[in-house]
């Protein structure tokens, strides 16, 4: 059993994520969904339950949090681990070994479970999850879907009580989605208790026994699964919450299809097969963009999403074919100065010490009076002289835009924009894109997000190997 | 890394350590280029046995090609590339050994081993702690590196401005990485003071008797013979 009793937590140093007198009880084969929009704090719930905080995350905390009549604060991380196994979002940065028998051992491992008991409990873990054929492999030649697999296996396999995993889907395609779904309602069946972080919530239907709504750190509702899945389109919108049903991408025209811009200027692609050194990812890629289109590209993890997206915009080459721009063909270089990539992580692409001199920096002659009527436009006028890293997620995306259009680049191409956004923060990228496309340039957007498809996409490139 | 698992686990990783402290012995106290000559051959052997093929190969032959600069086609040239290059030659041709087996010892033992080998030693669980934490965070640096070049060649950033470009980005998700990761090492117990298992044992079998007598004689050569 897990109680909150008064629990108030601000960050040491930062506004975002704190908690206001929270109170609540979760009983022994709960499942419980935390959501609310984006800094509302739900993680920092998950984090006060597997004792990150206090111990690791520094701030002022007042109230007791209680599992099993322990009080966590009381008790070193490690006592705490045995009961409470996390899940964390980002794939990339929850790893130790470089191996995969090794990953998902290492939590027995450090809790001193026997050497024979050990590897019997890696083998009947990989079973149970249906994992095997990702035992022996070398965690780097991974996807990020089985980086999640491998997360979560390495979870189970200390066979916590409880399971608190913060938001496990943002990196997943649908059937990884699938898989995360039927492994949650296995730990249902045996009786833990499971906390989810989660924006995306269709997947968590019929599993969810009560949602946790918060609001700046409030817990503002809480419902039953079967009451919150019956909320309306509108209020749950209201509220900032992501899609309840899961949308196909219906309706969107497949990439074959005409488009709707002005047919002036045009990207081709002819007969393209796109990889690394000698190893072909993806063949025979056929098709022409116009201006004014946004084109969704999705398929699934490993699929060669950045292949693509990287031979498009000139950083890598193209194994054969041509990529032609109003039918000239262009080498990488001039690809390079065409395009520009939103990373899905902004942060890489942000040099400066000012969103103003971000605007500028590493540019040749640069043209300060565009970047002013850019920042204008992308409403970053009056964060000009702050440091990009202290911005918000959305703001920092822009910032990107904004760098792109100073840049004069025609093509656009967006890598997972909306990965971990509540709904309002999804509708403005949304919003950005269109605007982007109004103004004549190329979007292509790489996404598994079904809802910022509906909302913006004009067309769909589906990969497939 | 795409080795298995029964091809690691022929060498113990305290071996590979004493090959390195050997290396650097011989290094520093040889005089005899037979010395050098015999324990590069000797380090090629183990990266055969090993099934390190491709390696063995590149640094046989790098080493071969140094040599033969040194003793054969740099007395032959002008002087003017002599007296330019021959301290250049020498100095990379000695630290030859060293670099091979440090390079050995990264291909073959996998951090899980070498975090076993450091327990086996008894080094203090709060020194093996920050010191494996390091470790892996050098393939996350070099994740990194590639998504901000990518981002440099996109902004097409002068030469001028590319060393800060690199830098910051790094620094600023430096903090962040080693956050993540230490957070997840923390909920899965690598505090816990309980006397650590492992799936994976480690133990001298014949392979590292073997390896170690030999790479003692050669030490001890590098001493005696002048």
């Amino acid at each position: 059993m897990i109680e909150f009793k008064q629990v108030s937590f601000a960050y040491e140093g930062s506004g975002e994520g704190k908690l206001r007198d929270l109170n609540f009880t979760v009983k022994k084969g709960e499942c419980i969904l935390l959501t609310g929009r984006s800094g509302c704090g739900k993680t920092t719930v998950t984090r006060l339950i597997n004792g990150l905080i206090p111990a690791f995350f520094p701030g002022k905390l007042s109230g007791e949090v209680w599992i099993d009549g322990r009080e966590v604060s009381e008790e070193p991380i490690y006592r705490i681990a045995e009961k409470a196994g996390s899940v964390f979002q980002n794939p990339k940065t929850q790893f130790f070994n470089m191996d995969t028998d090794g990953e998902i051992a290492f939590g027995m491992e450090n809790n001193g479970v026997p050497q024979t008991q050990m590897q019997q409990r890696v083998n009947q873990t990989a079973e149970e999850l249906g994992i095997e054929k990702l035992l022996g492999r070398s965690i780097f030649s991974l996807s990020g879907g089985e980086k999640q697999k491998i997360a979560f296996a390495s979870v189970y396999a200390m066979n916590p009580d409880i399971y608190l995993l913060d938001e496990p889907s943002s990196n997943l395609d649908e059937d990884a989605i699938d898989d995360l779904r039927k492994h949650i309602a296995l730990l249902k069946q045996q009786g833990k208790t499971v906390i989810i972080a989660e924006h995306r919530i269709y997947y968590l239907r019929g599993l969810a026994d009560r949602i946790f709504y918060l609001e700046k750190g409030e817990l503002k509702h809480t419902w039953t699964g079967e009451e919150f899945f019956k909320i309306a389109m509108e209020d749950r919108k209201h509220m900032g919450l992501r899609s309840m049903e899961h949308k196909k991408d219906k309706g969107l025209l497949r990439i074959d299809g005409k488009s709707s811009g002005k047919k002036e200027e045009m990207l081709e692609f002819q007969d393209l097969a796109i990889g690394y050194g000698k190893k072909v990812v993806l063949s025979k890629l056929d098709f022409k963009a116009f201006t004014g289109d946004i084109i969704a590209v999705t398929g699934h993890n490993g699929v060669g999403k950045s292949t693509f997206s990287r031979t498009l915009c000139g950083l890598l080459k193209p194994l054969a074919g041509k990529i032609l721009w109003n039918n000239t063909a262009l080498k990488e270089k001039a690809r390079l100065s065409h395009s520009y990539m939103v990373m899905q992580d902004v942060n890489y692409q942000l040099f400066a010490d000012s969103v103003e001199h971000e605007c500028s920096f590493g540019i040749q002659n640069p043209d300060y009076e565009l970047a002013a009527k850019t920042m204008q436009e992308l409403g970053l006028s009056e964060y000009r002289s702050r440091h990009p890293n202290t911005l918000s997620g959305g703001q920092k995306q822009r910032v990107a835009v904004a760098v792109s259009m100073i840049c004069k680049k025609e093509i656009l191409i967006f890598d997972e924009p909306t990965s971990g956004l509540d709904y309002e923060s999804m509708l403005s990228v949304a919003g950005l894109m269109k605007r982007l496309a109004k103004m004549g340039k190329i979007i292509f957007v790489v996404t598994h997000d079904a809802e910022l498809m509906a909302e913006a996409c004009t067309r769909i490139l589906q990969l497939e190997a | 890394m795409k080795e298995k698992e029964s091809v690691i686990k022929v060498l113990d990783p305290r071996t590979c350590l004493m090959l390195l402290i050997f290396a650097n012995l011989i290094t520093f106290f040889q005089s005899s280029i037979w010395i050098e000559v015999g324990w590069i051959c000797f380090l090629g052997c183990i990266m055969l046995f090993m099934g390190q093929y491709r390696m063995a190969v590149k640094w046989i032959f790098t080493y071969g090609f140094i040599l033969l600069l040194q003793y054969f086609l740099l007395p032959a040239a002008p002087k003017a590339i002599t007296t330019a290059f021959t301290l250049l030659v020498n100095y990379s041709r000695r630290m030859f050994p060293c670099l091979m087996a440090g390079a050995f010892m990264i291909k073959v033992i996998s951090l899980r081993q070498f975090i076993l080998a450091m327990r086996k030693m008894r080094i203090p669980q709060n020194l093996i702690i920050p010191i494996s934490v390091t470790i892996r965070y050098f393939p996350a640096i070099k994740e990194e590196v590639h998504y901000i070049r990518d981002a440099i060649k996109l902004r097409n950033i002068r030469s001028a401005d590319k060393l800060e470009a690199i830098i910051v980005p790094l620094m600023i998700s430096a903090t962040a990485t080693a956050e993540e990761l230490s957070a997840a090492a923390v909920t899965r117990g690598i505090e816990n003071p309980i006397r650590k298992t492992s799936v994976t044992e480690i133990k001298f079998r014949l392979p590292d008797y073997l390896y170690g007598f030999i790479g003692l004689l050669f030490t001890a050569g590098a001493f005696v013979i002048k």
